[in-house]
């Protein structure tokens, strides 16, 4: 199997759009935050390794300890973006909670393209993965964050989020319902 | 949905904000962050829905030149093929204005969305400062000139918008235009015949029989039927000595 997770809990595959925040050797220092795409994932290596291709500099070989998934674009929650914990969840199929970091704010570091999941860093160190659910943004300035699957009133009927989306200036949010996007001024907590 | 997507375009083309603007400065103030939240939920919005029409656009512009090519390989001119070919590429041509129409209008939305938040937030500042509150209602009341100058642009554009014609004769105008720009033909002036062809049918006379017929049918000149059938066939000649004059003279 080609794509495979490793450094810690860290996922990465062919065609991740990853960072690099570290380096194993001091000539590629100056790649460090820079922005790359995964081309291969050599897992069987020690450390596991994957071979990353940027447009200007070309392919370079990089342990996967020293990337971070960035979050794909329509993602609600953006890289290096803060964020608070706001709850747990029960154990995941690929990670578990680490209910110590619930109330706390950290920083997204990484992310999960198998089930959305994001690395949460906190300033003391500790880190975890944590589902959507869990997070509200710190630059949401709107009324009330909501999140997929979530249910709510629209025009009086009862209707699910399937997607939610950053407005552009941050202080609201979009919500995909019924196939298109609505403004979540013109919902109402189902609740 | 789809219904409320067509009233949103609506509610749009007619340059209306989706929710009520307050007209005082300070309720502007108090209610800023609901504000703010709802014109940047709609520049987002637009911006998604123009983005999504654009790349409708561009699938119907290679779709135009697909039939174009198509029209030229098959070179039959007069042939129901073609006619239907052609007819497609004018209904593409339509949607693809519409759609040209649509971005437009989406944009236009969006800088007025933009403007406004800015002033939202400048009065926020200026109130957070401290100012004078005759300098943060000037802000506004320019805010709201602009704004007014901008419907008043969008409802005269709506009036003067001319719309597709269906009529037979203007679409045989331009599917010949079409089909001249598809073969770079020189584009021929269509003359516009104002006066109607030369017909016969005023100087056809309807036949014995049909008078007879028509006369029987009123009740009160039906009495004798040998009489009236001697009446009509005088009136009958005599209108065809009056036919016959008509057509030496055309």
């Amino acid at each position: 199997m080609r794509d495979i997770w490793k450094r810690d809990t860290m996922f990465v595959e062919e065609g991740s759009v990853v960072i690099v925040t570290d380096v194993d050797q001091p000539a590629l220092a100056k790649y460090i935050g820079s922005i790359w795409k995964v081309k291969n994932v050599m897992a069987s290596y020690h450390p596991a390794t994957a071979l990353i291709y940027h447009q200007q500099f070309g392919e370079i070989v990089l342990p996967i300890r020293c990337l971070e998934v960035i979050p794909p674009e329509d993602s609600p929650l953006s890289h290096d973006e803060f964020v608070r914990i706001t709850k747990g969840y029960p154990r995941d199929a690929h990670h578990t909670c680490c209910f110590e970091l619930v109330k706390e704010t950290g920083k997204v570091r990484g992310f999960d393209t198998r089930n959305s999941y994001y690395f949460i860093k906190i300033a003391n160190g500790n880190s975890g993965w944590f589902p959507l659910h869990c997070l509200i943004p710190l630059s949401f300035r709107g009324e009330k964050f909501y999140y997929p699957d979530q249910e709510v009133l629209l025009d009086g009927v009862r209707v699910k989020i399937s997607k939610i989306r950053k407005t552009r200036f941050g202080h609201g949010q979009l919500l995909y319902i019924n196939g298109s996007w609505i403004p979540s001024t013109e919902v109402k907590s189902a609740s | 949905m789809v219904f409320k997507k067509i009233a949103n375009w609506f509610r749009k083309s007619e340059s209306q904000l989706p929710f009520e603007l307050p007209i005082d400065e300070e309720e502007i103030f108090k209610k800023s962050k609901v504000i703010l939240q709802q014109l940047d939920e709609y520049i987002t919005a637009s911006e998604l829905e123009s983005e999504n029409i654009s790349i409708q656009l561009d699938n119907v512009l290679a779709e135009q030149d697909t039939i174009r090519n198509k029209i030229k390989d098959l070179n039959k001119p007069d042939s129901w093929h073609e006619r239907n070919l052609l007819l497609k590429l004018d209904r593409l041509v339509v949607h693809s204005n519409n759609l040209r129409q649509r971005i437009e209008l989406f944009s236009q939305n969006i800088k007025v969305y933009l403007n406004l938040m800015s002033k939202v937030e400048d009065i926020r500042v200026m109130r957070l400062n401290g100012l004078e509150t005759d300098r943060i209602q000037n802000i506004w009341l320019e805010f709201q000139h602009s704004f007014e100058t901008y419907k008043e642009k969008i409802a005269t554009e709506a009036v003067t918008e001319t719309k597709e014609s269906v009529t037979a004769g203007e679409t045989e105008e331009r599917l010949l235009k079409l089909r001249q720009q598809v073969f770079d033909l020189p584009q021929e002036v269509v003359v516009k015949q104002d006066t109607p062809l030369a017909t016969t049918s005023q100087i056809i006379r309807p036949s014995l029989e049909r008078l007879i017929i028509n006369k029987k049918l009123d009740p009160f000149e039906a009495e004798d039927s040998t009489n009236l059938r001697k009446d009509l066939e005088h009136e009958w000649n005599s209108s065809a000595n009056d036919v016959l004059n008509r057509l030496e003279e055309a």
